[in-house]
């Protein structure tokens, strides 16, 4: 299972790690494709627009963070799967399709399968308890100092992780695609991004991630259409020609030897299942719709999306088999893909599509990166300024005002790290990057915002300990992990023999959380166990009126925006 | 102070903790109605699709020649493509169905409580 997990979840970031392109081959990276240049520019041009436009209907903290709520499921849905399908996704599983065939498919199904979770148990208690942030959500009846300065602080360790990778890839893809210096892209995403989270706050990233998404998903379907068309439009003989070109031959069709060790089949399910719904970027977007049942029902039309967004992207995959893998214009001399096996799908572009299709399909590559880093970005920005300052720092005390200075300082500050780390980590293999960004979050923020929506006996301090244990075990056992342990850092035996840690590390996280809130009994304690009523009466009917209160004038939800 | 909601049983509240804290919903029967529901439901496709994915993943590991074997002798396309496919279309169909029975059902039953029941 070495590598494929990186290939897939990003091929940004094993593009890393991929084979230098060489100059000259033909028609990628030219190095000034111009209509590859041509459509990025005009993408560039029509996400300041957006931005521009986004930052004249921003007027408060709420718009900033949550887009004032007013975006609706449909547009939630898509921006969504815009978040979800990131160029990992079309370049990365089409490039697991092309070097194994049928294991494409399988880390497809893992990707889906996780929003059916977040639906049924997360997305609404979510949606009622929080305002911006999933720790708004856990420091409901826990002590809000403590929690909400470890939910950060796990935040901003995953979305720091997360931006690392999407910027490496970036960086190499933007090298790779329109010959640009590989600093000067780092450079140009970082400013990029933080002008859309820092002008356009969360308005302006969904929109951008929403046109992201459609061009995305109209590329694909073009290319699948394209594909199908010179086969008749019958799968069957498209598999025939993938499986006479590919040097496997039948062995494409048959589950391979990707999930051969259980162990880590199962700790890489549980971490794809439950990793998502403990990403920050991704959670903070049920906060942007107006209620329960969008939120709700923009999950719906994010799976619809996602869903037949990878079925086109594995027809893709074995259209880059039956048309690429035989084509000698995308080979080098030597025999190899030019570009690395990450390039399939733009090879299939030209080879569908001509260059003028080549030009487009490279700008939503890039594009995606763009819009995913502005996501995390503006997470990252709220975990500090809400969480920490806001709330940890001034204790809920500070200013509307103040916190947006804080947040877009913040955003600044993100955006220089940002650029300082993808320039850092050119030269490392940083594939292991987004399997760990996943197991973290499946170990740490997943199992305190589980329990603490369906356990009453949670206590703060068996949130923060288990939640820290969780942490520390998935990044101690991906380092002990034959990904880094040896192919990293060179040693000779990994000490921890699995490819993934979240079967142990999550278990150790739900362990520590349940005996430590079982042995804790201080009078603390005793209150948080107490407030589980009030938080699940709020957790099912959303916010209500106060005892006392008029009805009119207490709809915590409702006053934000 | 011992009425428990099935769902959410747990450890009596401490004398010591004060009265706001209790919430009088908790005793309304409506309330644990739609709690002991929607959840019961919740938790039974959440059980379905884990069981779904592991099954899949493990079948995977542990026969991968089953999925191997093509559906008609002969032809390329093998098993694993529907049922792979299948995966994509019940975990949509999952979805579909808890959206289905949320709008239909319990946002209902939640706008009952809310308009009735909230004093």
């Amino acid at each position: 299972m070495k590598r494929t997990f990186a290939i897939l979840l990003a091929a940004t970031a094993s593009a890393a790690a991929a084979p230098a392109f060489a100059a000259g081959s033909a028609p990628l990276a030219h190095p000034h494709n111009p209509v590859a240049i041509g459509m990025f520019v005009l993408f560039v041009a029509s996400t300041l627009v957006i931005t521009r436009w986004a930052a004249r209907q921003n007027r408060s903290v709420a718009d900033h963070y949550a887009a004032g709520g007013r975006i609706t499921a449909l547009q939630n849905g898509w921006a969504i799967a815009g978040d979800y399908m990131s160029a990992a996704s079309l370049l990365g599983i089409s490039a697991l399709v092309f070097t194994s065939g049928y294991d494409g498919l399988i880390y497809s199904v893992g990707f889906l399968a996780s929003w059916p979770i977040i639906l049924f148990l997360i997305a609404e208690p979510l949606r009622n308890l929080g305002k911006y942030t999933l720790a708004d959500v856990v420091s409901y009846r826990l002590q809000p100092r403590p929690i909400r300065a470890f939910a950060a602080s796990s935040s901003i360790v995953i979305v720091l992780l997360y931006l690392v990778s999407q910027m490496v890839g970036a960086g190499k893809l933007v090298e790779l695609l329109f010959g640009l210096d590989y600093t000067a892209a780092v450079v140009i995403v970082g400013v990029l991004m933080v002008v859309y989270v820092f002008f356009g706050g969360m308005l302006a990233t969904t929109w951008i991630q929403i046109v992201k998404a459609v061009l995305l998903l109209a590329g694909a379907a073009f290319m699948a259409f394209m594909v199908l068309s010179r086969f008749g439009f019958s799968l069957d003989a498209l598999f025939a020609q993938a499986l006479r070109v590919h040097p496997k031959h039948a062995a494409i069709m048959r589950p391979g030897g990707l999930v051969s060790d259980p162990v880590s089949a199962v700790s890489l399910g549980l971490a794809l299942i439950f990793g998502t719904a403990g990403l920050p970027h991704i959670l903070m977007r049920f906060f942007t719709v107006g209620d329960v049942g969008a939120a709700r029902k923009s999950i719906l039309h994010a799976t619809g999306i996602v869903g037949a967004g990878y079925a086109l992207i594995i027809v893709i995959g074995f259209g880059t088999i039956a048309l690429v893998a035989a084509d000698p214009r995308y080979h080098e001399a030597s025999g190899a893909v030019a570009g690395g096996a990450n390039m399939v799908a733009i090879h299939l572009a030209h080879a569908v599509g001509g260059n003028f299709f080549l030009g487009f399909i490279c700008a939503v590559a890039f594009s995606t990166i763009l819009a995913v880093v502005a996501g995390l970005t503006l997470a990252g920005s709220s975990a500090i300024s809400h969480d920490l300052y806001a709330n940890v720092l001034r204790r809920g005390h500070a200013t509307d005002r103040e916190e947006m200075r804080v947040a877009r300082a913040t955003t600044l500050v993100l955006g220089v790290l940002a650029i300082v780390l993808g320039i850092a980590f050119e030269k490392q293999n940083i594939a292991f990057i987004v399997s760990l960004t996943f197991s973290i979050a499946a170990s740490s923020n997943f199992p305190v915002l589980l329990l603490s929506i369906y356990w009453r006996g949670l206590t703060t301090r068996g949130a923060v300990v288990g939640g820290t244990i969780g942490l520390v075990t998935a990044v101690t056992l991906t380092v002990l992990s034959p990904t880094v342990w040896v192919q990293v850092l060179g040693h000779a035996h990994a000490p921890y023999p699995y490819e993934y840690p979240a079967l142990f590390s999550m278990a150790a996280a739900f362990v520590a959380i349940v005996a430590v809130s079982a042995t804790d009994g201080s009078a603390r304690a005793r209150r948080e166990r107490a407030r589980f009523d009030a938080q699940l009466v709020a957790c099912e009917l959303g916010a209500l009126p106060r005892r006392g209160a008029p009805q009119h004038d207490n709809h915590d939800l409702e006053t934000i925006r | 102070m011992n009425r428990s909601i099935p769902a959410a049983a747990g450890p009596a509240p401490d004398q010591d903790v004060p009265a706001a804290a209790t919430h009088p919903l908790l005793r309304d029967a409506r309330f644990r109605h739609l709690v002991t529901r929607r959840r019961r439901f919740a938790w039974s496709l959440t059980a379905v699709m884990l069981a779904l994915y592991f099954a899949f993943i493990l079948s995977l590991a542990f026969s991968p020649a089953w999925l191997g074997r093509p559906i008609v002798p002969g032809r390329p396309t093998t098993w694993g493509i529907p049922v792979g496919f299948g995966m994509f279309v019940a975990t949509f169909a999952l979805v579909a169905l808890y959206v289905r029975r949320a709008n239909a059902v319990h946002d209902a039953l939640v706008a009952s409580i809310r308009d009735g029941g909230a004093q």
